[in-house]
């Protein structure tokens, strides 16, 4: 079965103070159908960039390079109304600021009728009842109050599933979240998550989930790839990346964490700062902070290559092959 | 001897045309000198309105907040009396926390007018030094904020604090803007300063799991109420208070293990309209009747460990 | 030690240096900066070295009235002989300098009073916004009108009555500015490191709200010019037989079909005007602070 988006080589570039900055340099994945495919990365690893470029979300002066297969579709190629139809439609996006991605001046109603209507042709109350339909989904109580009601009248968590409803209006395939649980308490983040994990188990719904939390990502990331200064450093099953991660970055992501079983105060962070797209150094953009890199990485970009197990890593030293 | 002690402290904001909302509703707590304190909890809490009243940028409207053996005294338009300067907050947000139109320099120099007899030269240097010793280059002095990425902004809110020579710190929210790789390194700065100068620090934070590594006392903080205290550990592997028990469930775990965490039901209350009795029973599972007619008292439930539950004996 | 991010050199070489880079850049991508700077500073030219540069003085009355613009006259001359262009040339001393001194008055005004409103608030901000109240309630022209009434005609006079009815508005823009920054962090950083009222409003409110008021200062000269020459077009700012615009359009209109009288003062007018405005949008591209690495996840 082929991949429901395959994402081959994309680049983007920003317009910068000092000429085109290139914030997304030639990354490549796929997602399956209903799958949960994480996209993990601090600062400046492009991962909010890249998704934004799948659905045209760029600024102005943005060029974007590469492919962008969706349902068959180069979504990169796509224009007018032929990409409208896709947006919001077969492809959804939720953000990460539920304070700012409702509209403050509109009826939730409002909010998700319209978006129906549009896409679908629906008429109003077919859509209302869609738009209730939506809401008991997301887990919304009193789907009817909820309705005639105005976002600030909601809690974070609950202005998240709303803005998750309305991503799910047109039965998208594809719903790209993007810190959807960054702003939210951990109590209330647990809530979301579920959420995600029952909707693809009921419709199917594959997800890209957008998240620096690799707490959040192994919940339910199926896949998983890292990136780092606009490239993919690492990718493969959530488990496996994670019990056993291959790149050095990963691992430093990992121990930067807080352990219950640490035995002293101090953490073990990463040294350094993540690189900014401004300052990408040559070769492998983390070897100023890597400590076991060598002469070659100081040069060459690692190219992202197989290593088996369904996995890819771009490293010329491969530290940690062989298990650890 | 603790160097702050906040007894009963609460804090009410008055609307005109609405409900009184009592941010903080008596809540106590006491930090040690090279003691890290942890206040967690989540919105609507209240710990960043009792951060602020603890260093006296808000008057509490009742209870008392005592630094170094005396009361403090809440900021009005006058300079802040020379002996509170030594009480010192970071804030949560390190991209407003300095001023944009300022060096860096001069913004660490500002801390130490309050210590006697410097020289402009020689405050300079200590700025300089002072720059140093939180991990950033001095040349940064000569810099302006906006050079400058969230963790380095922190490390010079960190140094502008530590220019008044404090004994205490509040530290609010200062990790949630900043990277993984930044959480870590100031948070072992932070542990570090704690323990070389003997500085108390309060550290606010939503995240549990940094708190539990760094911090050597807890608090647990629900709507405007702490509902548990005590030393980390203990409170980690035998929490007694319901939310706090909900609170560790719903942490997920960077195992790769696929465990989706519990989530709590319900929602949190509007501070104005708080319920009666315990304030967490109407999402309580072990909630029984006495809990909605009777706020539970803070009962010692081990070592220096105290929970505010009527039935946290039973677990 | 915990290892700090050593990172603090490079920005420098990827983002050219602050102030200066971004002048070069807004004059590169805006030419109506450019076309305004050289206005701008072609009347300020003008405006110092008119007796240099004018033919002949302005109130010399020895030519032919009302003849056309001519090689010996570029402007033609008025009803009483005098030479046009020498005039419009001069009133560029009288309106210029004017304008600065009403701006420069009402900034030092509104701008003391909006800080004292903003910081302090309680009973006095209350004060001082019903002051500006007060005032708001007028037409600015009116208010002037009538405040030039009753002192007395002249420019002095009306330089005072601009001056009151044009302080309100920095002082309510002001207090806005002041207002926020003194709820961010950094004025209560400031505060509990001990800073006076004093002390931090110099260091820490004044320069983070200066920049909009000076573009706002700059985009008013260009509207200076308009109430001055607009109070002397109604006869009572400058007096004849003084050159300036305001009162040569005047007297001009009389003379219809005579239209360089009116014309070329009018068109002084406008060029000078406009050439604020666009300096003053320039300026305000340069002040706004950029969000520079925002550390968003």
């Amino acid at each position: 079965m082929p991949p429901l988006l395959e994402v081959d080589e994309l680049r983007v570039n920003l317009p910068g103070p000092a000429g085109p900055i290139t914030v997304v340099d030639g990354i490549s994945f796929a997602v399956d159908e209903g799958e949960i495919f994480g996209v993990a990365g601090e600062s400046g690893s492009g991962k909010t960039i890249s998704t934004l470029a799948l659905l045209r979300l760029l600024p102005k002066g943005a060029t974007v390079g590469g492919r962008a297969l969706f349902d068959g579709t180069d979504l990169l190629r796509l224009s007018g109304r032929a990409l409208r139809q896709r947006r919001g439609n077969a492809l959804s996006m939720v953000f990460q600021d539920p304070m700012t991605s409702l509209h403050p001046m509109l009826s939730i109603e409002r909010q998700m009728t319209d978006h129906v209507r549009s896409h679908l042709g629906m008429r109003k109350k077919a859509a209302r009842a869609r738009a209730t339909e939506l809401l008991e989904e997301v887990r919304i109580p009193d789907p009817e109050r909820a309705l005639s009601s105005y976002p600030h009248q909601f809690s974070g968590g609950m202005r998240q599933r709303i803005a998750i409803a309305i991503a799910l209006a047109c039965h998208p395939s594809l719903l790209i979240a993007d810190e959807p649980t960054t702003a939210l308490d951990v109590t209330v983040q647990a809530g979301i998550i579920s959420l995600l994990a029952k909707l693809r188990r009921d419709h199917g719904l594959a997800v890209i989930l957008i998240t620096h939390d690799l707490g959040v990502m192994s919940t339910i990331a199926d896949r998983l790839t890292v990136f780092y200064a606009g490239r993919v450093v690492e990718s493969g099953p959530t488990k496996d990346v994670i019990q056993h991660s291959r790149h050095p970055y990963t691992r430093g992501l990992l121990q930067a964490l807080p352990h219950p079983e640490a035995e002293t105060r101090a953490l073990v962070p990463i040294p350094g700062a993540p690189a900014t797209p401004q300052d990408r150094p040559d070769g492998c953009a983390f070897h100023p902070r890597c400590s076991y890199a060598a002469e070659l990485c100081t040069r060459d970009v690692p190219a992202l290559v197989d290593v088996g197990g369904k996995r890819r890593l771009a490293c010329h030293v491969d530290p940690f092959r062989g298990g650890e | 001897m603790s160097v702050i002690e906040l007894s009963d402290v609460e804090v009410e904001f008055h609307r005109r045309g609405h409900p009184v909302v009592r941010a903080v509703a008596g809540a106590s707590i006491s930090v040690e000198r090279g003691q890290v304190v942890g206040l967690v909890g989540e919105s609507g809490c209240g710990k960043s309105t009792l951060a602020r009243a603890a260093v006296g940028l808000l008057a509490p409207t009742a209870g008392r907040v005592v630094f170094e053996g005396n009361p403090i005294v809440p900021l009005t338009r006058r300079a802040r009396p020379k002996d509170q300067v030594r009480l010192q907050m970071v804030f949560q947000n390190p991209f407003s926390s300095l001023n944009p139109r300022r060096k860096v320099g001069a913004q660490i120099a500002d801390g130490l007018e309050s210590v006697e007899g410097l020289s402009r030269a020689e405050r300079a240097t200590r700025a300089r030094a002072l720059l140093e010793r939180v991990g950033l280059p001095a040349v940064a002095a000569e810099r302006f904020p906006h050079e400058f990425s969230g963790g380095q902004r922190q490390r010079i809110a960190i140094a502008r604090a530590l220019g008044a020579e404090p004994s205490v710190i509040v530290l609010d929210e200062p990790l949630s803007a900043l990277d993984t790789s930044a959480q870590a390194q100031i948070a072992n700065l932070l542990t570090e300063l704690a323990a070389d100068l003997e500085i108390g620090l309060l550290l606010i934070s939503h995240d549990l799991a940094i708190v539990r590594q760094v911090a050597h006392v807890v608090y647990v903080m629900y709507l405007g109420v702490i509902v548990e205290s005590g030393p980390t550990e203990n409170l980690w592997r035998h929490p007694r208070h319901p939310y706090t028990k909900a609170l560790i469930a719903a942490i997920p775990h960077a195992d790769g293990a696929g465990v989706i965490p519990e989530a709590l039901p319900g929602e949190v209350p509007d501070p104005a309209r708080p319920p009666s009795g315990c304030r967490f029973h109407p999402r309580c599972p072990l909630a029984v009747e006495i809990c909605s007619r009777e706020v539970p008292r803070m009962d010692p439930v081990g070592a220096g460990h105290l929970a505010a539950c009527w039935r946290a004996g039973e677990t | 030690m915990t290892t700090g991010e050593l990172t603090v050199a490079a920005p420098a070489k990827a983002r050219p240096r602050g102030k200066r880079a971004r002048v070069l850049r807004v004059v590169r991508e805006r030419p109506l900066a450019i076309i305004g700077g050289a206005l701008v500073l072609t009347w300020v030219v003008i405006a110092i070295f008119a007796p240099l540069i004018a033919p002949y003085g302005p109130l010399s009355q020895n030519f032919t009235p009302l003849q056309h613009p001519s090689s010996s006259h570029l402007f033609g001359t008025d009803e009483v002989g005098r030479d046009v262009f020498s005039r419009v040339l001069y009133g560029a001393r009288v309106s210029l300098p004017l304008a600065v001194l009403l701006i420069g008055l009402s900034v030092v005004i509104g701008v003391t009073l909006g800080v004292i409103a903003g910081y302090f608030r309680a009973w006095v901000d209350g004060t001082i916004m019903r002051l500006t109240d007060l005032v708001f309630a007028f037409p600015a022209i009116i208010l002037a009108l009538v405040v030039t009434a009753s002192l007395g005609k002249g420019l002095q006079n009306a330089v005072f009555a601009l001056v009151i009815v044009s302080w309100p508005a920095y002082a309510r823009v002001t207090r806005g500015l002041v207002l926020t920054i003194g709820d961010s962090d950094y004025v209560s950083a400031a505060r509990l490191l001990g800073a006076s009222s004093r002390r931090t409003i110099v260091r820490d409110v004044l320069p983070n709200f200066i920049g909009p008021i000076l573009v706002l200062a700059m985009l008013d000269l260009g509207g200076a010019i308009l109430l001055l020459s607009g109070l002397s077009f109604l006869g009572l700012g400058a007096q004849p037989p003084t050159a300036e615009w305001g009162q040569m359009v005047s007297e001009g209109i009389g003379y219809f079909q005579f239209w360089w009288m009116a014309t070329f003062p009018g068109l002084a007018i406008f060029t000078a005007v406009l050439a604020f405005n666009f300096v003053g949008d320039s300026l305000r591209d340069i002040f706004d602070p950029r969000t520079v690495g925002s550390n968003r996840r």
